[in-house]
């Protein structure tokens, strides 16, 4: 149920209008990362999901590039939400522009859908 | 991949060093709930400087450099947390981005909570709130005295100062002496005093000739504690 919850979440997220995403960037608010840096470490549990708005993240497993992360997608929502590991070691490209969902947003956005869906 | 198990407050080996020491047990098992648990091999950043925050770290165990990289990227040492030491609170009531970098010098332990978790927390327990206000007041303490003994103390006393600083922090009393127990490169513990690591290692040389210090590979033990507190001029 928890995981079912938090795909609902992922899809409801992922398909957020731009009306939606502007009442988001209002509450949460959106984050510019000066600095290319190592947003989630291999084997570590995120800190917070992370909607990339603007630049690039890179998924890599050792020196070698796995994958990537557009503007509009979402990064590490199941992983931080149930403290599961993440499988890569993402970096964020400097000038990269995120709406941070840290364990408190995450915690609230679920209730909210597990509401919706208890109705 | 499998779920590490789960570090709890209660058992936390820096809890009493913490700014959660004084919550009751179910308060503290909310807490661990509501926190993130990492392991940081030497060498991984925890945060980044120029980079957004979006909580507070609070370390378990291990030592973890806080520099800051000036306009021409010199790195210089701001200061060393270890097991108990919190980070990046300052940037949860000023939404400043971080002006520095933390780097496990060793591996750590290091458990997050978000800011909204933690403005709650505060609002709820005063504890909380007046042991975050200490941990402040005591850091830009220590900001005013490194500042100050940059103007007043030359290289000589200004390393004899940070070894009984780490000391205080670190050190581990055994029948050779105090030893410390850090492993900092010379390079790194000269960017903390602000010298060149040559100086640091000719002077290094000179505390050893004068029996105050130690060394057995790269351990430094204190070997007259009151003869390196004269040296480093401190008067109290």
């Amino acid at each position: 149920m928890i995981y079912h919850l938090s795909m609902v979440l992922k899809t409801r997220i992922e398909n957020l209008n731009p009306k939606e995403i502007k009442k988001l960037l209002l509450n949460v608010g959106s984050r510019i990362y000066q600095t290319r840096s190592e947003l989630i470490y291999k084997g570590h549990i995120p800190l917070a999901g992370f909607i990339l708005i603007k630049g690039a993240i890179d998924l890599m497993q050792g020196k070698k590039l796995v994958g990537s992360i557009a503007p509009g997608q979402l990064l590490g929502l199941n992983e931080a939400l149930h403290h599961i590991p993440f499988k890569y070691q993402a970096i964020i490209e400097s000038n990269s522009e995120v709406i941070i969902l840290d364990q408190s947003t995450l915690k609230e956005l679920s209730q909210e859908i597990a509401e919706i869906v208890a109705k | 991949m499998s779920k590490p198990s789960k570090l709890e407050c209660e058992n936390c080996p820096s809890q009493q060093k913490g700014i959660f020491c004084e919550l009751e047990s179910l308060a503290l098992k909310n807490v661990s709930e509501n926190k993130v648990v990492n392991k940081y091999k030497k060498g991984q950043t925890l945060f980044v400087q120029g980079n957004p925050p979006f909580g507070m770290y609070c370390v378990s165990a291990g030592n973890i450099k806080i520099s800051q990289v000036g306009e021409d990227g010199k790195e210089s040492i701001v200061r060393i947390a270890s097991a108990g030491d919190v980070l990046g609170h300052r940037s949860i009531f000023t939404e400043q981005y971080y002006n520095a970098t933390a780097t496990a010098v060793e591996d750590c332990t290091v458990c997050f909570l978000d800011k909204k978790y933690i403005l709650k927390l505060v609002k709820e327990s005063p504890a909380v709130a007046t042991n975050i206000i200490s941990k402040l007041g005591k850091d830009l303490g220590a900001a005013e005295k490194r500042l100050s003994s940059f103007y007043q103390k030359n290289v000589r006393e200004r390393l004899a100062e940070f070894l009984l600083l780490l000391k205080e922090s670190h050190g581990v009393k055994e029948a050779e002496g105090i030893r410390l127990d850090i492993k900092l490169t010379r390079e790194e513990m000269a960017s903390i005093i602000a010298t060149a690591p040559e100086t640091l290692i000719r002077f290094m040389s000179e505390l050893k000739q004068e029996g105050f210090i130690e060394q057995k590979g790269k351990t430094i033990y204190i070997t007259d504690e009151p003869g390196l507190l004269e040296f480093a001029n401190i008067l109290y």
